[in-house]
Order: C-alpha cells, then structure tokens, then sequence
C-alpha cells in the first residue's frame, strides 16, 4: 500500500460508561506512517478513553474501528492477538507500564516472549541484543537494561516504555500523554526520540495531549476534543494559524510560550531596567490581558449542558449555542468544526456578543 | 525588602544540595527560580520555609523577612512565621489536604491554630474563597471532589485567609492542564498586584516563567547559574544551560 493512505479510520465511535457518554461520534483517520494525528483536550474530555476505546481497552458502544482494512471492534482470537501487537501504547505514567521488581531488559525481553519473537525463551543471546538495539532506538544506554526502573530518571523511564513498545514493531503507536509529567527538557528529549522513530521506522501515531504546542510539533493532523465530541480537525498548521472553533482558540491561548527570535549571541546586557528591544524578543507580547483565559472547566460529561457542549465558557456564545448542538462539518478543504459561528470564527471576524 | 536572601546554602553532610548567594523579593513582585528536577529549586524552598532541617539537611546564611533573621529563629516563633506571614503551595495540592476532611474544615482549624476564633475564621475563609474566584460552597466538599485546579485555587486561598505577605509557589501549575495553568498563573499575577504579594515561583518550564516573573534565578546542579530580569535573561541568556531550558520550551507551530 502506499504512504499516505488510511491506516486507521475510526467512524462515529462512542464509548459509554453506565449512563455517561464518554466519546461520542468520534469519527478520524489515521494515515500510514509516518504520520502523527493529536487528540488535543484538557482533562476528562474523552481523549484517553478515545485512545483506548481504538486499542479495545475501553469497549465501544457504538461506531467503527478499522485498521488496515480489518474491524477491529470484531476482531477475536489470533487476529485480536496479532492486532494488539500491531497497536502498541504508552502511558502518561511510566510505572505503571513498567513492572517495579522487573528490571528494564526483562521488562522487555516478556513482550517479545509474549508475542513469540524469541527462539529459545525469554534468555537467549539474541533477545539481549535485540534489547540493547531497541533501548539505543530510544536513546538510551543499553546498560540501562540491567537497572531497575526506580534507578532511572522520569524521562530515562518513559523512553524505556517506549523502547518497550516498539519491541514488538507496531505499527501504530498511542502516545497517551508521554510527556505531561516530566520536566521540559526530559519532555524535549522524549519529543525527539518520537520523532526521530518516526522517520527511521516510518512510525504512525495518535498523540493525546493538552498541550497544542506539543501536538503542532509532532503531528501533521490535529482533532480537538471537547466533552467527548471531536469539535474540530485539520491539518496542524492550518488549525493552529486559523482555528476554526473557539475552544481551540483559548487551547492556543493558553500554552505559555516566549516569543520572537532567540539572541544566540554573547550580548552583553546592561543593569537590569535595560530592555534589548534590538533582540525582537518579547515576552508574551500580548499579555495575559488581551488573552482569552477560559472560565472554569470542563462541564459533568454526566450532565452535559443543553446546545453547544461548550457554550457555558464560550466567549462567543449566541442564543443558538444555548440550545441547538452543533453539526461538525467541512469548513475548508480537509477541516471541520462543530460550532454555529465557525465560519466567523475562521475568517477572524467572530466578536463576543 | 520583603525576603532577603542571602548566601543561603543547603547541605546533606558534606555534600553542597542547594545554594543561593543573594536572591530578593519584594511586595507586589514575583520572582522566578527556574532548572530541571534535581537542580536544588525546592530544596530552596523548604529552607526558606525552615524545614530542610527536619529533612536532615543543614542549613547556613541568612533568610530575612521583613529585616527579621528567620535561620536559627527558635521553632516556636517560626512557627508563627511559617504558614501565616509565609506561605506555601506546591506540585500537588492533594498533599495538603487530608482526605477525609471537608477543605472547609482543613482551612478552618488552619486558621484556628494562628488564633481566629471560630466566626472569624469562618468568615475568613469565605472571603479568602471568592479572592480566588471559588464559591465558598466549596468549603463543604472533600478533596476528591475538587478538581486538580479547584484544589490548587483552596490552597491558594488558605495562604490569603492567612494574610500571607510572601507566597512561595513551588511547580504550582506542573499538574494541570494548560487551560487551568493559565487561570492559574492568571490568579498569581492578580494577587501580586492587588494584594502587593511577594511571590517565589518555582518552575522548570521558562515560559511559565516569562509570563508571570519579573526576575529570575536559573538553576542547575544546586547552583544558580544566571539570574537577572526575565527580560535580559530570556532575550540574552548567557548561560548554556539557559538556553537549553529554552530550547526545550515547546513552541506553537511546526517546527
């Protein structure tokens, strides 16, 4: 099959918990590899049980998953076995994938015996190897191999995990939050490992994060998740240059972010009232004033509000957001959006009522 | 000066954890300390507080608040001090409340021990809940039924039904969520300005840094290895390890 075609395509999947519609109509397709799709929303939007429902962690309620031309919602037996090796995950917290007796070698030699990928057991020479090589994929010492995940920093432990996924060569990876608990410069460091697999192995993902700024790094397409419902999806470039739903616009507005062009030279800086205006270096140029801060969170995915989802902390919010649920629909080539005011919204023109 | 800070240095046996040579913070300022895990930012913290002591470090030179020595100041009146004059929040609020009581009832007996009757502290902590744009209502739930942001906002609140004059934030947004990160900070800079509150943040992510301090220390390996205005630091970083920090701040956009 060629690049670019659809790896996985998930259409209309709804996850249900009792009474709580946790994903609802969630519909994205994963192109093959390389090739990385963000789930982007804030805490219980629905993202991870997304992720999971398309792995078959979380049952669906309804809709379709189909990965490589198979139903993966029907899938039972050998071809359920050979789908969960073909779709690996990794968690936000790597203690909880990596086994606190187990050492990081062993840790990953079990995967590869699970799945039949040793000759001779879990011990051969052969998987020390393929250990080694997989823990150097992930930039990692191969004596690490030998430690405990305790002996590692957070970062160390986190690339262990992925090193651990990608034994068994999947070829979609779910990135559940890799990098939300680790400082800046170990998320740096994670973030470039995923995104050199990317190239080396042509890797395909689903990236779910908060942070807009991580997903427009790693990803080419983007879906924003608000209360369980995809409320827009595009290109990254493009969603991030002109959002087409509010909710994106305020996740755009909240990444803390430093501004202009970096002064990589050894300028010497004067007393500290000197501001070196000459670098073009601004910080947060617009100021927290002029930004939009979102109230409040998210609402009960339990008792969601009538209309738009989003309407209670909508800037934008008209009389018809109060009552009708919006459609998501095409709002440009290769975007859409779930919100009556996106065409507005897109063209920059949408003002508060 | 509100907090003075001086050749503060944090020490497990002979091995150096933390060191500050001067560091100041004054009303209505919000000073930045900025590394990695490990770089010695809230071993800073904890000796301000006084209580690197209890996690058997030692501690020399000097913290002052007000022009008063707070190092070496018998317990009994740090006490007073800690908590009260100088208050903290941290990574995770949940640490700071015991579960199995209602917030209301942690803040309250809180107040109790700085002696508020029992109406005053009542009274205090509902009007300490609307300065951090909650509902006093709140004060009635347990912390599992807050949300990481809401807890957060509670601990901020317990910290001005104290009347704290310094509030040391040690990765107080780590936890949360972009968007809640941002009402967070947003909260942080209200106080300073309205309530002239002297604040220590500490933050591993520079940006976070850039939009709330006006100075910042960089710390690496229990050194501060460059401090200044957030401005110079940020536009003219002299160290390589500032721009490290910075490189590694994810950037909007592709790359």
């Amino acid at each position: 099959m060629m690049p670019g075609e659809a790896l996985l395509t998930v259409r209309d999947l709804t996850v249900n918990f009792g009474p709580v519609r946790a994903v609802s109509g969630a519909t994205l397709t994963v192109s093959r590899g390389p090739f990385g799709m963000a789930i982007v929303g804030e805490s219980g939007s629905g993202k991870t049980t997304l992720g999971r429902a398309i792995l078959r962690l979380v049952p669906a309620s309804g809709g379709t998953v189909e990965f490589d031309g198979q139903d993966v919602l029907r899938l039972r037996g050998r071809r359920l076995r050979e789908f969960r090796r073909a779709a690996q995950i990794v968690f936000q917290d790597a203690d909880g994938s990596l086994d606190p007796r187990m050492r990081i070698g062993p840790a990953i030699r079990e995967v590869l015996a699970a799945h039949g990928m040793t000759r001779g057991g879990a011990r051969n020479s052969g998987a020390a190897d393929r250990v080694a090589q997989l823990l150097s994929e992930a930039a990692l010492d191969p004596a690490l191999a030998s430690r405990y995940p305790h002996q590692l920093s957070g970062g160390q432990r986190q690339r262990a995990a992925i090193a651990r996924a990608l034994a068994v060569s999947p070829r979609l990876l779910v990135l559940d939050e890799p990098t939300s608990a680790l400082d800046v410069t170990a998320q740096a460091r994670v973030l470039d490992t995923v995104r050199r697999l990317r190239a080396e192995r042509g890797l395909a993902y689903l990236l779910i994060t908060h942070n807009l700024a991580i997903a427009s790094s790693l990803c080419e397409q983007l879906a924003v998740l608000y209360l369980g419902r995809i409320v827009e999806t595009g290109p990254a470039a493009d969603v991030l240059a002109t959002p087409a739903h509010p909710y994106t616009m305020a996740l755009r507005a909240a990444v803390p972010q430093i501004t202009g062009p970096q002064s990589t030279g050894p300028e010497i800086t004067g007393s500290q009232n000197t501001r070196p205006q000459s670098t073009g270096v601004k910080i947060d140029p617009a100021g927290r004033g002029s930004r939009i801060i979102l109230p409040g969170e998210p609402p009960d995915a339990a008792s969601p509000p009538p209309g738009c989802p989003f309407h209670p902390r909508c800037p934008l919010a008209i009389d018809t957001c109060r009552v009708s649920v919006p459609a998501s629909r095409e709002v440009a080539p290769g975007r859409r959006a779930a919100c009556h005011r996106a065409d507005e919204v897109l063209a920059g023109e949408a003002t508060a009522s | 000066m509100k907090l003075e800070i001086r050749d503060l240095q944090v020490r497990f046996g002979p091995r150096l954890a933390a060191s500050v040579a001067s560091l100041d913070v004054d009303a209505g300022e919000i000073v930045g300390l900025a590394g990695e895990s490990g770089a010695g930012k809230s071993m800073i913290i904890q000796a301000i507080l006084g209580l690197a002591g209890t996690a058997g470090a030692t501690v020399t030179g000097s913290v002052r608040l007000d022009g008063t020595e707070l190092t070496g100041m018998p317990p009994a009146r740090l006490r007073a001090v800690r908590g009260r004059r100088v208050a903290a929040i941290f990574q995770s609020p949940a640490l700071a409340f015991n579960p199995v009581f209602r917030v209301g009832h942690v803040m309250s007996r809180t107040l109790r021990l700085h002696g508020l009757s029992r109406g005053e502290a009542r009274e205090r902590a509902a009007e300490a809940m609307r300065g951090v744009l909650l509902s006093p209502d709140l004060l009635r739930r347990y912390p599992a039924q807050l949300s990481g942001g809401q807890l957060q906002r509670v601990a901020i609140a317990l910290a001005l039904a104290l009347r704290a004059e310094v509030l040391l934030a040690d990765e107080p947004t780590s936890a949360l969520d972009v968007t809640v990160q941002a009402q967070v900070l947003d909260l942080l800079r209200e106080l300073r300005d309205s309530r002239g509150l002297a604040i220590v943040l500490v933050s591993h992510d520079l940006a976070v840094i850039a939009e709330l301090c006006d100075r910042v220390a960089v710390m690496r390996a229990g050194e501060v290895v460059e401090q200044g205005s957030t401005r110079d630091v940020i536009a003219a970083p002299r160290h390589d390890y500032t721009r490290e920090l910075l490189a590694a701040v994810p950037r909007l956009g592709p790359e």
